[in-house]
Order: structure tokens, then sequence, then C-alpha cells
């Protein structure tokens, strides 16, 4: 991995924040609108290989459209932060939905 | 179960559990005033691997075996709380873990050659953020292990 610039690691957090974000939407408005959970199903086989799929692409496509633009220090430090609260924001939204959603609140 | 599904929890589960332990090492290394970074990358170049790998393991046992066949157990037996929240937890959450990995190796592989403490200090809390959420998963999957047993 020799020629990896401030630019592709920038980018590659900004995709781990849109994936994290994805993955939370997806889930919850799909276990609350089964029309998407069903199309996920009907595209792919299985929901959750529909999301592995999304979030795979997703990835993929922040990290092309981002490893161009221009990158500091200070604002790649930011980009990774920003993919850390949101992994931690999609993680305690998808727990605390399940918890709601198993006790037939939501 | 079949073999080949034997196989693939069991992969699932050794290579996760030891992607998470190689995240922990560079995570350790990272808190040092001077991390050993070469090592570290080292580290998380595997740890990236084993996440991807252990995903495709698990993705062919759930999508093959447990919906059918352990969901059901669970789901009837005295925790369904065991599925309803903690592999709904861990099987999303899972999701975003590999691509930290990924960006947690290219993060190292860019400050081995240019030292910077401030990208240092980030790529320890995403790597301390990503020991903490697959140790979740990995607990997760011991609930749900013992609710089907």
């Amino acid at each position: 991995m020799k020629n990896v610039n401030l630019q592709s690691v920038k980018a590659a957090a900004e995709g781990v924040a849109a994936v994290a974000v994805l993955v939370a939407v997806l889930t919850i408005v799909g276990e609350m609108w089964f029309p998407l959970k069903d199309l996920l199903t009907n595209v792919f086989m299985h929901h959750w290989l529909g999301k592995s799929a999304l979030s795979i692409a997703v990835f993929g496509v922040v990290y092309q459209m981002r490893k161009g633009e221009y990158a500091r220090t200070d604002t790649t430090a930011r980009s990774i932060y920003l993919a850390v609260i949101l992994s931690f924001l999609a993680t305690a939204a998808l727990i605390v939905f399940f918890v709601l959603h198993s006790l037939g609140i939501v | 179960m079949t073999p080949l599904l034997s196989t693939a929890l069991a992969t699932h589960i050794i290579l996760g559990v030891a992607a998470i332990g190689l995240t922990y090492f560079a995570f350790m290394q990272l808190l040092r005033s001077t991390p050993a970074i070469g090592w570290a990358l080292t580290l998380t170049t595997w740890s990236t691997v084993l996440f991807f790998i252990s995903w495709g393991s698990s993705a062919y046992y759930y999508v093959a075996y447990y919906g059918k066949a352990v969901k059901p157990v669970i789901k009837a037996g005295e925790y369904p709380w065991a599925h309803a929240v903690f592999m709904e937890g861990k099987e999303h959450v899972f999701l975003f873990l590999p691509f930290m990995a990924l960006t947690l190796t290219l993060g190292l592989a860019f400050l081995r050659r240019n030292q910077n403490s401030q990208l240092q200090k980030a790529l320890a809390v995403l790597a301390g953020t990503l020991v903490i959420l697959a140790t979740f998963v990995a607990v997760a999957g011991i609930v749900v292990s013992g609710a089907a047993r």
C-alpha cells in the first residue's frame, strides 16, 4: 500500500459515515414500511444481503466521488471523527429501535 | 447443520474474534507517543481481510440456515429478545465494521510515511471505536448462541 494519500483516507472515512447512516435508515425504515424490506428481498434474495450489497456500493461510490477532493490533515481527522460519531449514533439508533420494536412500542 | 454450514459459522466466529484482537493491538500501538506504525499497519491489514472473510462466511450461514432453523427456535423459546434485539442489532452494526477497518488501514498506510500526531489521534479513536463496536457484535453473538440452545 505504497501510495495512499490523504484524500483516500478522508474519502474512506466519509464512506464509512455514509454506510453507517445508510444501514440505520434502511433498517429502521424497512421495519416500519414493509415494501422497502420486500423490495430488498425481491432484488437480492434476502433483505440483509441487499443491505450488504448497498453498503458496499455506497462506500464505493462515496469513496470514488470524494477521493479527488483536496484534503488537509485537520479536515481528514474531522472526517474520521464524523465516521466515528455516526457509527456510534447509528448503533444506538438501531439498538434503541429494536428494543422498542420488540416491546411493541414502535 | 451440514459440515459446510458448521465451517462457515466457525470461520465467522474465529476470524471475527481474531480481527478484533488484531485491531486492539493496533489501537494500543496508536496510543503510544512513538508507535510502531509499520507493525500496526500489518495488524490492521490482516484485520481488514479477516473482517471481510468473516462477513462472507456469516452471510452464507445466515441466509442458508439461521433464518429457517435457528431464528424460529429462539423466537419460540424463553429469550425471543435474543433475536429481536441482539441478532438484529449485531447483523446490522457489523455492516460498517469492515469499512472502518479498511479506513484505519488506509490511514496507517499514509501515517507510515507522513507522521502526524493529529491524524494519529483520530486513527486511535477510530481503532478504539472499531474494537468497541466489534466486541458488542461478538458478545451479541454469544447471547444469540445461548438463546438457541
